[in-house]
């Protein structure tokens, strides 16, 4: 089999798996849920909601999607058992297993912030502007982070450490695609300005593609133990 | 590197280096128009401009040192040996050091000159960054308990922290404009760098500065290795 066949069945693979065990989904959409929840309450309650700026319900938004991005790619390396690992290192090439992971994180990270928006749109109002700027940017945060966090949560997953030490290790190294993204996304709240593809837009992009290949090379040196 | 880290020459070279810019830094007076051997008298930096003898070389310290500990990784990664490893982490810990004390001179100058400790400034967030990054590194270092393991998961976490990180110092102009002195029409160090007598100090202060940090580290490492020796020996 060829290496982008070994991917297609590994990633359909995981996804089936992931869609089977409804559990872990269902925690994670229950995560986004209580969470919203949360800072919607703490708004109203200080009733600063009717009048609040676009750029709290930016950065509440981001802060969502990051640590449900923890989360997902997290729970993708602790939940493989150590015989299925085993079975794992017979079957594949550490860069189709990394690579279907990142692919999968990707996806479930994806569909996560999409849904997260959509109930931030509900609950707390809609600053939107420009849903093409918004979607794009938010692919591209929520792809981003979940590339960086599926080699992270790696490392803090073979180091036997919880999903605190992938936060710990992981946060530093995601400031720099924060600040460029919410510059992005503060764009999609502004009804003047269109879509300009300047310097933001390039370098959220090699924020994606960093992560993309420092894992495909390191992964290999640390996958077996 | 082992025979290197032991050789005297080069660390008389930074004490000698090193008393000659600090004396020299803090005897020289700044031009009042009379002086002959004197530093250029700015608005705002007035006496503060000496910091420069210290702060700046100190970074270059510790981007020298993380640089070491980068190139060990990567060295690592290829051919592992548990004294590569040891480098690494030795490296990086010294370079923490050096960032730490380059923060501190940083802020006490800073307080004089904009009033305050901390401002938002890119080039200080980008630094408070570098340092959590490292400290990160520390944390998942002290995390594995196996030997090997260990230096497997640091090596590659450093590297993958290291790539990121310079790509964020060349993003980090991008984003706002900074105080800080070179950027935005402030009083820089590139005009400093015309005036002689700053140079005449600023470059053995430079190397100094780089030649002491690589002797605590190479101490340090040298400590640590006999450390593990002893530990080894006991079990």
């Amino acid at each position: 089999m060829n290496f982008v066949k070994q991917v297609w069945h590994f990633v359909l693979m995981e996804l089936r798996l992931e869609l089977r065990l409804k559990y872990a989904i269902a925690a994670l959409s229950m995560y986004v849920l209580s969470t919203v929840y949360l800072v919607y309450f703490s708004l109203e309650y200080q009733g600063v909601l009717e009048d609040m700026e676009a750029t709290i319900w930016s950065i509440f938004f981001w802060l969502i999607v990051l640590f449900t991005t923890v989360n997902v790619t997290f729970q993708s390396f602790s939940k493989i058992t150590q015989g299925r690992m085993l079975f794992y290192y017979t079957l594949v090439s550490p860069q189709v297993f990394i690579l279907s992971k990142l692919i999968v994180n990707a996806l479930i990270s994806l569909v996560l912030s999409i849904f997260t928006g959509m109930i931030f749109i509900f609950v707390l109002g809609n600053p939107i502007n420009q849903s093409f700027i918004f979607l794009l940017s938010l692919c591209l945060g929520t792809v981003g982070y979940s590339l960086l966090f599926t080699y992270i949560s790696g490392i803090a997953a073979k180091s036997g450490g919880n999903s605190a030490l992938a936060v710990v290790l992981g946060f530093p190294l995601s400031i720099p695609l924060l600040s460029i993204i919410v510059k992005l996304f503060g764009e999609s709240f502004n009804a003047q300005v269109g879509l300009n593809f300047d310097n933001n837009l390039l370098i959220a992009l090699g924020f994606n593609l960093i992560p993309l290949l420092l894992a495909l090379i390191l992964f290999p040196y640390i996958w077996r133990d | 590197m082992n025979n290197f880290l032991k050789q005297y020459w080069w660390k008389a070279l930074a004490i000698v280096l090193l008393l000659f810019a600090i004396i020299g830094g803090l005897w020289v007076p700044l031009y009042h128009g009379t002086e002959d051997l004197s530093f250029p008298n700015l608005a705002i930096l007035n006496e503060s401009i000496r910091n420069l003898l210290y702060h700046v070389p100190m970074w270059f310290a510790m981007v020298f040192l993380l640089l070491l500990s980068f190139i060990y990784s990567i060295s690592y990664l290829s051919r592992p040996t548990i004294e590569k490893d040891s480098y690494a982490a030795g490296f990086a810990e010294i370079g923490i050091l050096f960032g730490a004390l380059g923060i501190f001179t940083g802020m006490i100058w800073a307080k004089s000159t904009w009033g305050a400790f901390w401002t938002n400034d890119p080039k200080l967030n980008g630094a408070a960054i570098g340092m959590l990054i490292y400290l990160a590194y520390i944390i998942l270092r002290s995390s594995v308990d196996d030997e090997v393991k260990r230096a497997k998961l640091a090596a590659s976490y450093n590297i993958f922290a290291f790539v990121m990180y310079i790509a964020f110092i060349f993003v980090i102009p991008r984003l706002t404009d900074s105080l800080h002195p070179g950027n935005g029409g402030n009083p820089a160090f590139s005009s400093y760098d015309l005036d002689n007598t700053l140079r005449l100090f600023f470059y053995p202060a430079t190397i100094g500065w780089i030649a002491l940090s690589m002797w605590m580290a190479g101490l340090w490492i040298r400590a640590n290795n006999i450390k593990r020796k002893l530990d080894e020996n006991e079990i």
